[in-house]
């Protein structure tokens, strides 16, 4: 039986005024990939995967989700959005909710499953980010890594499709990031659907099975992480990556 | 001042007069601040959606009627609303005063309301529709409950001002606490004494209202943001 792609662009553009943020960006993503994508900051990376979940509308173009043109007048894009897992830079945990109830919430509400079901799945994705022991605690009583790992079990609670990761450890502390990516990279090897957006190259090429590299709103090189990382074609991909790897 | 003054006031018959006129005073403002929240909390709403919808026409009409009540409104003197009420409306004096200060106090709320709701982050927007939060669920789980909290203080000043303002019923002739003070000092010419314990009583209530708002802010800041 054919599996169509889980995700996919169809010459999608996006202008914020006058300025051209993504440019006929074409790109299929099948199940199962763990898709990182890299680049220079104002390369349309951030834009490109909120398009996933139009958090951003698209200017043209068309992007569809196991299936659905999500960017289709009418789209039922609520229902769509549940299925979707996001973790945000800046984690946007629920502050005048705890850790628990962050969790629970979009189950219980959004999904309608009853209260002690929710929090049982809430403390198994807590216990899987190993954040267990701070269920009753609010997230200005955590650290930045703490309530990130908080965040990806919110997102992970909703049993999504697939997971989208905007700069996930751009807002951390050094010695942060590791814990974060940590969990990322167990969550890849269970096979979970990834599209990551990152300047961790470590993780990366560690990860990944595909890399986009983006520039100026277009995809500059797209391949597995030995070709882009150690081989690249594009000239701003090479020198984008030797400032980046030191 | 002088002690046949209070002796005066505090005869049993004068006394029980003001508290009288207290329980007037107190039920104008608990009835105009339980209303003028909804109300306010209602205009606040719909003018707020209103400029995130600017494509729905029906939220953006809602929206601009909600922008010009509350234009009009607060840029008009409350007892001019209150009368207006009064002469107009046909109504009893009491009712005409509750229901002239809720329709005033509501377009203070309104904006109170919405400065608290532009407060809110847009990350917590992004992380509720993410999830697939509808927007109505978005701003009753997540955007009012944080912009209530930021709110406190400046709601509890404006129901302070409710509390104080219930003298201007006497203007519809309600006989308040304010009015019945008046009557009093009228008959023993005592109005030094009359307003002084007036005052005192009002700042009592008014000061404990705003201790109590207090002690709400540090519990709730104590476990959150």
């Amino acid at each position: 039986m054919e599996v169509g792609p889980l995700i996919e662009f169809r010459r999608v553009n996006k202008f914020f005024g006058s300025n051209h943020v993504l440019r006929d960006i074409d790109l299929t993503i099948p199940t199962n990939q763990k898709l990182v994508i890299i680049g220079p900051s104002g390369s349309g990376k951030s834009t490109l995967i909120r398009c996933i979940n139009q958090l951003e509308r698209v200017s043209s173009g068309q992007v569809l989700v196991d299936g659905v043109d999500v960017t289709a007048p009418g789209a039922r894009l609520a229902e769509v959005r549940q299925d979707i897992g996001m973790v945000f830079q800046l984690f946007n945990l629920y502050p005048h909710k705890t850790v628990l109830e962050n969790v629970t919430l979009a189950p219980e509400k959004v999904r309608g499953v009853p209260p002690e079901q929710a929090a049982e799945t809430a403390r198994y994705y807590l216990k899987r980010v190993g954040m267990l022991h701070k269920v009753n605690a609010y997230p200005a009583q955590l650290s930045g890594g703490q309530q990130q790992r908080v965040a990806i079990a919110r997102a992970l609670a909703m049993k999504p499709r697939f997971m989208l990761f905007d700069e996930p450890t751009s807002a951390l502390d050094p010695e942060m990031i590791g814990e974060v990516l940590d969990v990322m990279t167990g969550l890849a090897h269970e096979g979970m659907t990834m599209v990551v957006v990152t300047h961790e190259i470590g993780f990366a090429r560690q990860v990944a099975d595909r890399i986009l590299f983006l520039d100026n709103g277009e995809i500059a090189e797209d391949g597995p992480p030995a070709q882009v990382l150690d081989s690249p074609t594009n000239e701003r991909t090479k020198s984008f990556l030797s400032k980046v790897l030191h | 001042m002088t002690i046949k003054g209070f002796t005066d006031l505090l005869r049993p018959e004068n006394v029980s007069f003001l508290v009288g006129g207290l329980a007037i005073s107190v039920r104008i403002a608990v009835l105009t601040i339980l209303m003028s929240f909804v109300f306010g909390l209602l205009l606040a709403v719909a003018r707020y959606s209103g400029g995130r919808f600017k494509h729905a026409r029906a939220a953006r009409y809602l929206g601009l009627a909600a922008a010009w009540y509350i234009e009009i409104i607060r840029n008009l003197p409350m007892l001019l609303i209150m009368l207006a009420t009064y002469l107009l409306g046909r109504i009893p004096a009491l009712r005409a005063a509750i229901i002239g200060m809720t329709i005033f106090t509501s377009a203070i709320i309104a904006e109170i309301v919405r400065g608290g709701l532009l407060s809110i982050d847009r990350g917590q927007w992004e992380a509720a529709t993410a999830q697939g939060f509808s927007y109505r669920q978005t701003l009753s789980y997540i955007v009012l409950p944080q912009a209530l909290r930021r709110m406190i203080p400046p709601i509890v000043s404006q129901f302070i001002t409710i509390i104080k303002d219930t003298s201007f019923a006497w203007s519809l002739g309600v006989q308040e606490m304010t009015g019945r003070g008046t009557i009093i000092f009228a008959k023993y010419a005592n109005p030094m004494e009359t307003f002084f314990t007036i005052a005192v009583v009002y700042f009592i209530i008014n000061y404990t209202v705003g201790q109590a708002a207090r002690a709400l802010e540090r519990r709730l800041a104590g476990h959150s943001f």
